[in-house]
């Protein structure tokens, strides 16, 4: 069976999630947020099944490597860390909100990759500049540090949310204090794996390019990235930052996530063509 | 003094620090770096460019004022670890297995109730509570008192100071490197040797060895996407071959504490260029093999042509021969011949069909004395964190002071981190080991 069409599957299965999440929170049914937790998992059973599908088809090719090598490949990999993190949420906080939002947020790279027709789908073999052992453990890094950053987004909005005194949709929410926590308890886990990143990326870059840091673009963008959420570690650690303020640096922490991921292929120009 | 260390070491700094670098990373992908002076004013117009040349934004990352904010940075990190790490070290290296450095009056969590009046039960009891909330217990005795003491990830501190001060290794690093390394490319020609290094910041350097270039060769896959680009090289000490070695991308070469990469290629030079000249009237064809500037006469014809140069890429449309063609009593006819692309000039149709070449391979060439430094630091900053995310320092002693009415149970924790979390589940504890007498 063809990759791309498990992914069309897992796309309308983690937007399903999301659908029977958000139903759970409205109606406040326990049942219903297990339910959606189920399907999630079933989406995450057949995304994984489908990047093996992808690896076996690249190796039946003649052309086999792990599918973490092109943009679309690398949009597959984003909307499964954040599956990753969705079922590591759901297991310890089983919480409807963070749910739908973070399924949604798998949903929407899926979708852009497998139904907007703008990625090219096609299994490509490497260039020379991606043929390294450091592939792997860059992109794993990269990505799941990325996924954390996203959820921690998503907390920090609906902190926002919830922290508005007679806001609609506050009334829905758990208390502000637990996306307040949630938000920041992301960022420790995202920043020592963006660090990880970073650094696999910099011993990489030495072995390809002779040098470990040379201020291009997507480096120097990691690297405001870093300065950011370290900035948010500190604010809140050693300052006791709380609330509205924390939640703002989250958020301007993952502009920066987004421009590092894609604004500087297709804004800026570098040695980093390939996403 | 102390006001200006304090100042140093405050978080406050860091927090301006980091956005103030944010802010300068950010400007310096939005201005491209390391043009001629004459592209920002043709972008900026003068007046914008004479401020990017003065503040040095053209090379943002190298100019005086960001590595004095980099050295701030620095002085920060180095100002806060001398302030805190004393503590932290002496914290997690001396234990306090007593409690008598007064934890029992000061700790951040205190309980204290009643036990069974039986001593040996009631440490039983306390072993493993303690056990269910950090770990295994040591128990003591002294004046009659039993203590017991636990702890666990007693090094997590310790992971903080090892990434902060891993960031004054990487720091150190990139200043050695900075200072003592350089990086260049060397071009060398397929069949011959090269000593010389074009340094990136202008200027040439001189290795005291050479490298030769055997063969430069490079593939493509199927649907034309690049394979491989490979070099063949050896290294000549004194003239002599001392070693042999393939450079290929992400496959560099190390020696004499240099790293060659391969970085580019290009075509050196062609020859035997093969055309197939075809006349338009009786369909004869003939193949011609050129060299540049060399008449080669069409068979049985007063014809000649000749091949004036040669173009690897003409305008992207792939290599190109400007071919000569010479007839009795007319004007040269001089055009272009593409690969792949036949062309009709004086009655005949030309085809350029085929040329050798010599390559040249360009090769990435650096010298990094700070490389090692930096790669400590990361090791470092991996260990810290990893240390660091395993959990926190939590320490618990418990006091059983022998009494009239039953034992007097002290217990006294630190939770490091998460502290409402460790409170509920040490009240649980205690509730299931002394299910009565809690004071709280």
């Amino acid at each position: 069976m063809d990759d791309t069409y498990l992914i069309s599957i897992t796309t309308f299965v983690y937007f399903a999630a999301a659908l029977i999440y958000t139903v759970s929170t409205v109606f406040g049914r326990r049942r219903v947020e297990r339910f959606a937790t189920v399907v999630a998992a079933a989406g995450f059973i057949i995304h994984t099944g489908a990047i093996i599908t992808r690896w076996a088809l690249s190796h039946r090719m003649g052309i086999g490597h792990v599918p973490l090598a092109n943009f679309y490949e690398s949009l597959v990999f984003f909307s499964w860390s954040l599956a990753v993190v969705l079922l590591c949420v759901q297991v310890r906080y089983k919480n409807g909100v963070i749910g739908a939002v973070i399924s949604l947020f798998a949903f929407i790279p899926l979708a852009y990759a497998s139904l907007s027709g703008a990625v090219d789908t096609r299994i490509q073999p490497l260039i020379p500049a991606l043929q390294s052992n450091w592939l792997i453990s860059h992109v794993i890094s990269a990505f799941l540090a990325y996924a954390c950053f996203a959820a921690s987004f998503a907390a920090a909005v609906l902190y926002l949310f919830a922290s508005k005194p007679r806001g609609r949709i506050a009334a829905y929410l758990p208390p502000p204090k637990f996306f307040d926590e949630l938000a920041y308890r992301f960022v420790s886990i995202g920043f020592p794996l963006l660090t990880l990143g970073i650094i696999t990326g910099a011993v990489w870059a030495d072995a390809a390019w002779g040098r470990y840091w040379g201020w291009d673009p997507k480096e120097t963008w990691s690297l405001i990235t870093w300065m950011i959420y370290g900035a948010y570690i500190h604010a809140g650690l050693v300052r006791g930052w709380r609330g509205k303020p924390m939640a703002l640096i989250s958020i301007a922490g993952f502009v920066a996530v987004i421009f590092t991921y894609l604004g500087v292929n297709y804004v800026l120009s570098g040695l980093h063509s390939y996403i | 003094m102390k006001k200006i260390l304090k100042a140093l070491a405050s978080v406050k700094l860091t927090l301006f620090l980091f956005l103030a670098l944010v802010v300068i990373c950010v400007l310096g992908t939005l201005v491209p770096q390391g043009l001629p002076v004459e592209h920002y004013r043709e972008a900026y117009g003068p007046g914008m460019a004479s401020f990017i040349e003065f503040f040095h934004i053209y090379d943002l990352y190298r100019s005086w004022w960001f590595t004095v904010l980099l050295f701030f940075f620095a002085v920060n990190i180095a100002a806060c670890a001398a302030r805190w790490a004393p503590g932290i070290l002496k914290r997690a290296f001396s234990q306090d297995k007593i409690g008598d450095g007064g934890v029992f009056e000061n700790a951040p969590v205190k309980r204290s109730f009643k036990g069974f009046n039986e001593v040996e039960h009631d440490v039983e009891q306390a072993r493993s509570l303690i056990q269910s909330v950090v770990g295994k217990p040591k128990v003591m005795s002294r004046d009659g008192k039993t203590y017991l003491f636990a702890e666990k990830g007693r090094y997590a501190r310790v992971g903080v100071v090892a990434v902060h001060v891993s960031i004054l290794v990487i720091l150190g690093g990139g200043l050695v490197g900075s200072i003592w390394g350089f990086s260049g490319q060397m071009k060398i020609v397929e069949g011959s040797w090269s000593n010389r290094i074009e340094l990136s910041g202008g200027g040439t350097k001189t290795l005291p060895f050479a490298l030769a270039c055997d063969e430069f060769s490079l593939s493509f896959y199927e649907n034309g996407m690049p394979r491989e680009y490979r070099s063949e090289v050896a290294i000549l000490e004194n003239g002599e071959r001392v070693l042999s070695a393939t450079i290929r991308v992400n496959e560099p070469l190390k020696y004499g504490g240099l790293k060659f990469c391969q970085a580019t290629y290009g075509i050196a030079e062609a020859t035997g260029f093969v055309i197939a000249v075809a006349d338009e009237g009786d369909g004869d064809e003939n193949f011609l093999v050129l060299e540049l500037m060399k008449k080669v006469p069409l068979p049985g014809n007063e014809v000649s042509v000749a091949a004036a140069r040669f173009a690897p890429d003409l305008q992207g449309r792939g290599p190109a021969l400007m071919a000569v063609l010479i007839r009795p009593g007319m004007p040269h006819d001089i055009f272009w011949i593409i690969q792949g692309e036949p062309i009709s000039h004086g009655g005949y149709i030309f085809d350029f069909k085929d040329f050798e070449v010599r390559f040249y391979t360009g090769i990435q060439v650096s010298g990094d004395p700070g490389v090692p430094l930096v790669w400590t630091g990361f090791f470092m900053i991996l260990a810290g964190f990893t240390v660091c995310l395993s959990g926190p320092h939590r320490r618990v002693w418990v006091r059983i002071t022998p009494s009239e009415e039953g034992g007097n149970i002290l217990i006294a924790a630190d939770p490091g981190r998460n502290r409402k979390g460790f409170e509920e589940r040490l009240d649980e504890a205690c509730r299931v080991a002394f299910a009565e007498g809690l004071h709280g």
